[in-house]
């Protein structure tokens, strides 16, 4: 039976993220789900693009964060964590067909030449937005999240690192690559 | 003058529909409702599954 709580719509999330925990209750958790299912979904689409597929993700993303939500330490914020389960759902669920793909990509990781800031923030930031937009639609799922990391939610190094569970040689060697990438697909569109 | 970062204007703005939470809540009710469940039999009440699983004496 669901125990009785006092609905506090401003508790800060790591202090309702402990009271759901400690509770189980489900409205809480609705409250929870107020907060941040509108990001949750938006990022989904900015992956997946298929507005039916984003719902179904936003979905399954929130029913298994109920049950791994007593996993969040509140070592960082919850809005990271909460995103780094989300890029990690849409990446699974962009790839659940081309693991073979994924698995070639990652030795070529261990054999790329990685030149740190071969591609600086300054060109990224001189890109036109519309033409910036369609470059990253044309890019690698994977290259495209860690882009968006780093570059539209502020992730540092070790919160890319934590999500990815990649070490840090890797994350900056994927993020490299990643940008390198994108200038390419940029110079490439018409 | 600092440069504007382009990335930070590419985020959607999308309205999520209302059902998704009913069915969202539907699922974590199911699963609230087994979480109370294991509780009830296995964590507060061993005695009950143990006295379940015990041999019907002859």
């Amino acid at each position: 039976m669901q125990k009785e709580v006092d609905i506090d719509n401003d508790l800060e999330d790591n202090d309702l993220v402990s009271r759901i925990v400690e509770t189980n209750n489900t409205e809480l958790f609705g409250v929870l789900y107020d907060r941040h299912a509108p990001k949750v979904y938006n990022k989904c689409l900015s992956l997946l693009k298929d507005p039916i597929e984003a719902q179904d993700l936003t979905h399954d993303i929130f029913v298994h964060l109920f049950v791994k939500l007593r996993t969040f330490k509140g070592n960082s914020k919850f809005t990271t964590w909460l995103y780094s389960l989300t890029y990690n759902f849409c990446i699974n669920y962009i790839q659940r067909d081309t693991e073979k793909i994924h698995k070639k990509e990652e030795i070529r990781d261990d054999v790329m030449e990685f030149s740190e800031n071969a591609v600086s923030d300054a060109q990224l930031y001189q890109l036109r937005l519309d033409k910036l937009q369609r470059a990253m639609e044309g890019i690698n799922p994977n290259d495209k999240v860690i882009l968006i990391m780093k570059y539209q939610d502020d992730f540092s190094i070790k919160e890319i690192m934590e999500a990815l569970e990649m070490n840090e040689s890797a994350v900056k060697m994927r993020l490299s690559r990643a940008k390198t990438k994108l200038l390419e697909a940029y110079k490439n569109l018409n | 003058m600092e440069m504007e970062n382009p990335f930070k204007q590419l985020l959607y703005n999308e309205a999520l529909p209302e059902i998704i939470k009913g069915k969202v809540m539907d699922d974590v009710n199911l699963i609230k409702l087994g979480i109370d469940l294991a509780d009830l039999f296995v964590i507060k009440n061993p005695r009950t599954i143990k006295e379940s699983l015990k041999k019907p004496k002859k």
